[in-house]
């Protein structure tokens, strides 16, 4: 029995099933980890030919077929891990269609960014623009301002130079010369001002000037006028003694207190009506009073001193009326002629003498100079 | 994937035709060989090519042997390697892909972030010169 034990273990052991190959355990291991039933989902056709192949597989281990058995669990090997990559590419298809995602999103944010910088960009660009024209404008106005001061500065100062030229033309530089040497002391920085095309403190200067020259031209008109008169008068004066002068027979002068025409032989002696031959001069004095309106006339009648002093008073001064009634058949105003007797208490010459007493014997036509009142001179300051 | 697929699955539905004419089956295949070898350019399916033409090699000597079972048995599993490497070559390539487009989103998302920031300059520039001219406007 127990030489028999041996060979019924060699039989045994030769009816036992061959022990499985390497590559379909490896194979059966593989198919059983945790990620196979995904495999199977995703690739279910390659699934199921590796099955078929591990199938056949076992059916050549049952027939004994080792060659089989290694080509089928091969196939099936294969097979299945070609279905896991194909689970894998099946990931990265997606891990690629998430990058392209998040480059899509990428590039969304980049044109968004890249619109928001386009349309703050031309924003500026506008800004810039319209800030531009702003300061064209702005630039323009001021131009516009500066030519307005400019030509308001030269109308101030043509103003004032007129107004300079009237305060000089009434010598205000002599009779009014405080405000006048303001004037054209602010004349002066007028001009600097406008040469500098500081148009403001040039239009400033000029209304001082302005300002100064009306008061020197107020303060000095009245001095201007009353200077005038004088020299008016004073022609008049030398016009009416030019005229007096040619009167034949008489002697014309001018005095402190105008012009004088000294009349003889006027009348017959002891007697008060003026000759024929001598009324000519005399009217000829009355046409001179009417063109001279402004002077007031007084006739004085002189005598020599033969005879009562009282007598010849009385004497001259009737005698005086009648040059005076002459004159004044010319059309002489009466209000514009006065009559004085003086008799012999002013004579000219030594009565004691023929010629002297001649000399004496006079009728003397005073034409008055008019007086005129001056200015108060502190009016002129 | 799908028409990769599809192509193989036409390919297998094909085998018994071919199995008249190995040889043609046995040039295809190799056809195929040389075109998945030149898709990998990466070499990132060496070793299943390298089985692969090791089982080309063995089939062109059956071929020549005329060992027409051997020949059948090696040619299925040059095909089914064969598929395996155009899986493992569009693995690789999608991976590329999904490489080129994530550095590629860097790139742009880094550029984003950049122009936002200049948006941001910009929109307050923007600000300022509105600020500036609303003052000089005022009177």
């Amino acid at each position: 029995m127990m030489r028999l034990t041996p060979f019924a273990v060699l039989f045994i052991l030769a009816c036992a099933p061959p022990p499985k190959p390497t590559e379909l355990l490896t194979f059966e291991r593989i198919q059983r980890d945790a990620n196979a039933q995904s495999i199977r989902e995703a690739f279910p056709d390659l699934a199921k030919e590796a099955d078929r192949a591990y199938a056949k597989a076992l059916e050549a281990r049952e027939d004994g077929d080792h060659e089989d058995v290694l080509h089928f669990t091969r196939l099936a090997a294969i097979t299945w891990r070609t279905a896991a990559i194909g689970a894998e590419v099946n990931d990265a298809r997606r891990a690629e269609t998430a990058a392209k995602q998040a480059l899509a999103d990428a590039q969304g944010r980049l044109k968004h960014a890249q619109q928001r910088i386009g349309s703050a960009t031309a924003a500026m660009a506008r800004q810039k623009r319209m800030m531009a024209m702003a300061k064209q404008l702005a630039d323009a106005e001021a131009r516009g301002r500066a030519q307005r001061e400019a030509a308001a500065a030269k109308a101030a100062v043509q103003t004032a130079i007129k107004q300079l030229k009237i305060a000089e033309g009434l010598n205000a530089a002599s009779y009014a010369p405080g405000p006048f040497n303001k004037a054209q002391a602010s004349m002066a920085m007028a001009m600097d001002a406008l040469q500098a095309n500081r148009f403001g403190d040039a239009e400033s200067a000029a209304n001082f000037v302005l300002a100064d020259a009306k008061a020197a031209e107020t303060a000095a008109r009245p001095m201007y006028e009353f200077e005038e008169k004088k020299r008016n008068m004073a022609a008049k004066l030398n016009a009416l003694f030019g005229q007096l002068n040619q009167i034949g027979g008489s002697e014309a002068r001018i005095e402190a207190r105008g012009a004088v025409i000294t009349l003889r032989g006027l009348f017959a002696p002891g007697k008060s009506a003026v000759l024929d031959e001598s009324l000519g001069s005399v009217h000829r004095i009355g046409g001179i009073a009417k063109e001279f309106k402004e002077f007031r006339i007084i006739i004085e009648g002189h005598t020599d001193n033969r005879g009562k002093s009282a007598k010849n008073l009385a004497l001259s001064e009737t005698r005086a009326n009648a040059v005076k009634g002459h004159i004044a058949e010319t059309g002489v105003p009466t209000a514009q002629l006065s009559v004085l007797g003086k008799g012999d208490y002013e004579p000219i010459a030594d009565n004691s003498s023929r010629s002297g007493r001649a000399k004496n014997r006079r009728v003397e036509v005073v034409f008055l100079r008019p007086t005129l009142t001056p200015p108060k001179p502190a009016a002129a300051q | 994937m799908t028409r990769l697929l599809l192509l193989l699955l036409a390919c297998l539905c094909a085998s018994p035709a071919l199995a008249k004419n190995e040889g043609r089956r046995l040039n295809k295949l190799s056809k195929m060989a040389q075109e998945l070898a030149a898709r990998d350019t990466g070499r990132q399916a060496a070793p299943e090519l390298a089985v692969a033409q090791t089982w080309l090699g063995e089939a062109r000597v059956f071929h020549k042997q005329e060992e027409e079972d051997l020949l059948a048995q090696t040619l299925q599993r040059l095909e089914v390697q064969l598929r395996l490497v155009g899986v493992i070559l569009e693995r690789a390539e999608a991976a590329a892909s999904t490489q080129k487009a994530e550095l590629e989103a860097q790139r742009v998302e880094a550029l984003a972030t950049k122009t936002r920031e200049d948006a941001f300059r910009a929109e307050r520039e923007l600000a300022e010169l509105e600020a500036k001219a609303k003052q000089e406007a005022a009177p």
